[in-house]
């Protein structure tokens, strides 16, 4: 019996899909990126992903595991693959009040969290751009959102894990183990399930500074009681034009009364016209591109971005600023981002589409952990590494 | 016939940027069969693809509502249907369908 055969015996029926529809729905994702896969399977069980595994290594199929498929940089595309489709790994369980955490399921989406947390007077607090994005997809891109400033990224916010390794063995992450598999995009590990720590909802209420420039807003910043503060996100005056405000401007918003605008309502609609700050510039045909910034690399990437003519704004309270660039700039952004010693990344991870520009030391890493749980190399090959 | 975006400004499905979240209210998040979902039957009518999952989408407009790019979702699916139609591609259940209502008789029963 054939390999692809024999998948069709590794889930349930109707689980599995190999009909020429199913191959296109699942040959593409936010990225543009195109690849038909193999095919297409649906576990339901952990017992049913480590068959998979098994039997994928055992052939050398390559294997992505994949979410709501709304990543922008093609980490879930690949022609040729068996993708691994997770959503049915959706149980949101356990929610612990006085540790303040819950257990989700890898294909759980944020809105879903949220729905479900909201009855109970929580929330999940790092909400990304496209809510339908799931958590193991978000995780293991170690999304960074507004909110970072205060929670941190995926490593903060996740205090265990369990994962099986392309061999098909079950692990359960905490501590070193789990920072090794957040971020690494799927080439090591196949999450299941997440313990992630959640927020009491709270109150909303913002204080909009201006600012000279992104410099001036980080000192402004500096001079700020943390205490409460949820984000901190800088615009420049084009930026802050698309929100409505008088730019360039520091955004602060605090789950207290601190801010001295207290409509919740007003602050709510503008961290949602935030939030659709990155679309609204894609319908301009925009891209906006990230980078990790040092203080010290600030005023050099101000410059860029004044020279070039690029837009600026984006979570200044978590080193990450964003460049509106035309699409067709992009390796120009990224080229001229890692001139300046910056990482061109940092919020949407790398995927395939910006694998070359992966640190080399993060490689060294990242291909030792191969080594370690995918030897083989079957999981999302072509991604980062 | 003059389709509402051409009256209100809104954008056809070449705009999509595939973001998934016109599919915040479809069946996808019942089914999670990404055949179904709004954004695979968005990038069919995108692509100019034929096919039956065109016909997946209900047309309520609550993806419309989703859409951050303003695209006249309802609008850009029955566009796709129309040219599926006049190229005699509609499906066996649609031409059952207009028989029915052809004949006089409930198209649902």
């Amino acid at each position: 019996m054939d390999a692809e055969r024999l998948l069709r015996r590794m889930v349930d029926q109707g689980d599995y899909a190999a009909d020429e529809e199913s191959l296109l729905a699942y040959s593409y994702d936010a990225s543009g990126l195109e690849g038909r896969p193999l095919a297409v399977l649906k576990p339901r069980d952990e017992e049913q992903v480590r068959r998979i595994l098994v039997h994928a290594n055992q052939y050398r199929l390559p294997v992505v595991p994949r979410g709501a498929g709304t990543g922008i940089r093609g980490g879930c595309v690949k022609e040729g693959a068996v993708i691994l489709d997770l959503r049915h790994f959706d149980a949101i369980e356990r929610l612990d009040a006085q540790r303040r955490t819950v257990d989700v399921g890898a294909g759980v989406t944020v809105r879903e969290l949220n729905a479900a947390l909201a009855k109970r007077g929580y929330r999940f607090p790092l909400v990304p751009d496209d809510e339908e994005a799931t958590i193991g997809g978000l995780a293991s891109q170690n999304h960074i959102t507004e909110e970072s400033f205060l929670v941190g990224d995926y490593h903060d916010v996740i205090e265990q894990a369990t994962c099986f390794d392309a061999l098909g063995r079950h692990h359960l992450l905490k501590g070193a183990d789990l920072a090794k598999a957040i971020g690494t995009e799927g080439i090591a590990s196949v999450l299941l399930t997440l313990r992630v720590k959640v927020l009491p909802t709270h109150k909303l209420t913002a204080d909009i500074f201006p600012a000279k420039d992104a410099a001036a807003a980080l000192d402004a910043l500096d001079s700020l009681p943390k205490k409460g503060a949820l984000l901190a996100e800088y615009f420049d005056a084009a930026a802050a034009r698309l929100l409505k405000l008088e730019g360039p401007c520091l955004l602060v918003a605090y789950a207290n009364d601190d801010g001295s605008y207290k409509d919740r309502e007003y602050v709510e609609a503008l961290l949602a016209k935030r939030k659709g700050l990155e679309k609204t510039l894609w319908a301009k045909g925009l891209a906006a591109e990230e980078a990790a910034l040092t203080r010290e690399q600030l005023p050099a990437f101000l410059n860029l971005c004044a020279k070039e003519g690029w837009m600026c704004f984006g979570h200044l309270g978590g080193g990450i600023l964003l460049a509106a660039v035309e699409r067709t700039e992009r390796e120009t952004f990224w080229n001229k981002t890692l001139a300046l010693g910056a990482l061109p990344g940092g919020k949407h991870g790398f995927g395939r589409v910006k694998r070359e520009y992966v640190p080399q030391e993060v490689k060294k890493m990242l291909l030792e952990l191969k080594e370690e749980r995918d030897y083989n190399g079957i999981l999302n090959p072509g991604v980062l590494v | 016939m003059t389709f509402r975006r051409e009256e209100d400004g809104r954008k056809g499905a070449d705009a999509c940027i595939l973001c998934r979240l016109c599919d915040a209210g479809s069946s996808y998040g019942v089914t999670l069969d990404e055949r179904r979902s709004l954004r695979h039957t968005v990038w069919l009518a995108k692509n100019g693809r034929e096919s039956a999952w065109l016909y997946a989408a209900m047309l309520n407009g609550v993806g419309e509502k989703a859409c951050p790019m303003s695209i006249a979702i309802d609008d850009a699916i029955i566009e796709a249907r129309r040219r599926m139609a006049a190229k005699g591609l509609e499906t066996k259940e649609n031409r059952e369908f207009f028989e029915k209502v052809r004949r006089g008789v409930n198209p649902y029963a």
